[in-house]
């Protein structure tokens, strides 16, 4: 099967500063992909690429088997919601579902008047009167309604309160299930994806930290509590993403594919949110040390 | 496409029209007075030119005159204005709300996009504007059939099919001001200042400069001659302005045959009999209505005296472009402004495609 997203060494340079550098990347299809990270660590420019709106300044990107936006028909193939979810503020919600219907050859019309119905939006009002969780709502009724084989949604519950979050993301997971709809969505906030991921993508400091099927992910990856010790000598297939000591104990969270067998280990399941945060951690004191050995150098 | 480009440009278009609508009831209004007065004004004058004693004929429009001074700005300013409101946030607007991100990833080529954009707004420019300078050159026909130079700075600009290309280009260089600098507000006013530039370029630098203007040699004639000084300086003859009709005079010269000007000096010790500095006898200043100041009788004796005398090494020689090129400069400054239109737009299409990704 082809890969929904597949990237080879791609990167983003603006002048000298890269947005994004070595991602290379295989999303299976048919997931709702999680991607995450903190602010600026390069999402929104992964997911500008995927769709077309940006070109690569290094490596590959492919998106269903095609470049990004290589033809319109292949742009009709990816429904993207954009950050902020823009909207024409002077038009109202009908002229909107009519633009989509005027832009794309496959939009279905029926479809968008019943999501916007169940909604209870009124078809009249102004894209510049709705609240933020309506225009995510509008937003995402526009790139469904095209009939996408994927979706792609740049952090789109960042401003939207808790309800408006939960409804929101239940709408996604109901439409990703009604058609098979493989989906990408970023966020900075684990809890979000959490609920919704079964893929999950870590991206911080410019490059991809971790990435993989959520469940392979929380197998893989364990707390091992013990007496203290040097990490460094810990069996080859155990990688460690982040240790911390006290004057008698180590606590260590790894990657192994393999069960733990040393019995001095106690060992704990990690939840996703530790082991993102451990990822995110790990990528900072990367960046921290380049940093400082650049300054040191010059 | 184009139908979501004339969906977001309509409320513009219908604000356009209606000011095109009020403007034209005003001078079908007013446009049958306008006519009756000048047609009796040309009479009075035609009678008046061939009477000596006639001190001169003179027009008054009362409110007529506000209503002239209006429509030569509008045309001045509306392709301006056509640059600042309907170019400069044609794109700046959709780069400052993000919504370049919802459209460019609907089914469409980012050149469908740009190019039914450019299309309908475009293409509305040059029409309000072309039908302005209709409205306007109609109007304005009793006027200008009595003014003696077309070309001038103002009106060359504010006629005929000169202010269709200059909508174009106001339009096109709002455009990519918006490309380029992505904000509205200092979009419209790198517009204001880029637009403004040009047009003085053009009008006071390119446009005079364009043909070599032809010359022409004329005897010395006592009877269409003043004299007096200009701002102070030293005094001498003035020629009266030749009777070029439409033509576009730019100077009136008396030198003698090797070239050279014609000094106060010479004036002086030729003429004795002049009574320097002069009191009036030159041309009347400004361009309005053509007055003709006749000297008392013995200050025209003394200078018909002297023209008589200077005639045998002076002659005249007038400067000036054509009436017929009228048209010429017209379809060439036109024609200029829209290639630099196309040019603009063409540039946008190349950025969009390459440098906005």
């Amino acid at each position: 099967m082809t890969a929904v997203l597949d990237a080879s060494g791609l990167g983003k340079r603006y002048g000298h500063r890269w947005a994004l550098r070595d991602c290379t990347l295989q999303v299976p299809p048919g997931r709702v992909v999680g991607l995450v990270g903190p602010n600026g660590a390069g999402k929104t420019t992964l997911l500008h690429l995927a769709v077309g709106l940006l070109q690569p300044s290094a490596g590959q990107i492919g998106v269903l088997g095609g470049k990004p936006a290589e033809s319109p028909a292949h742009i009709g193939r990816v429904g993207f919601v954009a950050q902020e979810t823009p909207l024409y503020s002077t038009l109202s919600v009908a002229d909107h579902l009519r633009l989509g219907g005027w832009l794309n050859p496959r939009w279905d019309q029926h479809l968008a008047e019943r999501r916007i119905d169940q909604l209870g939006l009124d078809r009249t009002q102004r894209a510049g009167k709705l609240s933020g969780g309506q225009r995510a709502q509008l937003a995402l009724t526009l790139a469904i309604a095209k009939r996408p084989e994927l979706l792609v949604l740049d952090e789109p519950v960042a401003s939207l309160d808790p309800l408006a979050r939960h409804e929101f993301l239940q709408h996604l997971m109901e439409a990703a299930a009604d058609d098979g709809v493989s989906v990408v969505l970023s966020s900075h906030l684990v809890a979000d994806l959490e609920r919704v991921c079964d893929y999950l993508i870590v991206l911080a400091g410019s490059r991809v930290q971790v990435a993989g099927d959520v469940e392979e992910l929380l197998a893989s990856h364990h707390r091992l509590t013990g007496a203290r010790r040097d990490p460094d000598r810990l069996p080859s297939d155990q990688e460690v993403i982040e240790a911390s000591h006290t004057d008698r104990q180590s606590t260590l969270l790894v990657r192994s594919n393999g069960p733990i067998l040393d019995p001095a280990w106690t060992v704990e399941q990690v939840g996703l949110e530790d082991l993102v945060l451990a990822y995110m951690r790990r990528a900072g004191e990367a960046d921290r040390a380049r940093k400082t050995h650049l300054g040191s150098v010059g | 496409m184009i139908r979501l480009s004339w969906r977001q440009f309509r409320a513009q278009a219908a604000v356009a029209c209606g000011l095109l609508v009020a403007v034209a009831v005003v001078f079908i209004a007013t446009r049958g007075h306008l006519n009756y007065l000048y047609t009796v004004y040309a009479k009075a004058n035609t009678a008046c030119v061939n009477n000596p004693s006639c001190p001169g004929v003179g027009i008054k429009l009362s409110r007529l005159d506000q209503l002239l001074e209006l429509i030569g700005t509008a045309l001045v300013v509306v392709p301006a204005l056509v640059g600042v409101f309907w170019g400069a946030p044609l794109i700046a607007r959709e780069f400052e709300n993000g919504t370049h991100r919802l459209v460019w990833t609907q089914s469409i080529t980012r050149d469908r996009w740009l190019a039914s954009k450019l299309a309908v707004v475009g293409v509305a420019s040059v029409a309000v504007t072309g039908l302005l300078s209709l409205l306007v050159t109609w109007w304005s026909a009793p006027i200008d059939r009595t003014h003696v130079n077309r070309f001038g700075s103002g009106m060359f600009g504010e006629r005929n099919i000169t202010p269709l290309g200059y909508a174009a280009f106001g339009f096109a260089l709002g455009v990519v001001a918006g490309l380029l600098i992505r904000r509205t507000l200092p979009a419209m006013a790198a517009t204001i200042v880029g637009f403004l530039a040009v047009r003085m370029a053009i009008t006071y630098v390119v446009r005079p400069n364009i043909f070599s203007p032809r010359h022409k040699t004329l005897a010395l004639d006592p009877g269409n001659m003043g004299f007096g000084t200009t701002n102070g300086g030293p005094a001498t003859l003035m020629p009266n302005p030749p009777n070029l009709p439409n033509a576009w005079v730019y100077s009136t010269h008396v030198v003698d045959n090797a070239g050279h000007g014609l000094s106060s000096a010479t004036v002086a010790t030729t003429c004795p009999t002049l009574p320097f500095p002069g009191n009036g006898g030159g041309p009347p200043p400004g361009s309005g209505a053509r007055v003709r100041v006749v000297a008392p009788s013995d200050v025209h004796n003394a200078l018909t005296d002297c023209v008589t005398k200077l005639s045998a090494t002076y002659h005249e020689v007038v400067t000036y472009q054509p009436a017929n090129r009228y048209w010429t400069l017209q379809w060439g400054e036109t024609a200029v402004y829209f290639v630099a239109a196309l040019a603009i737009a063409g540039f946008c299409f190349w950025w969009i495609r390459h440098r906005a990704r």
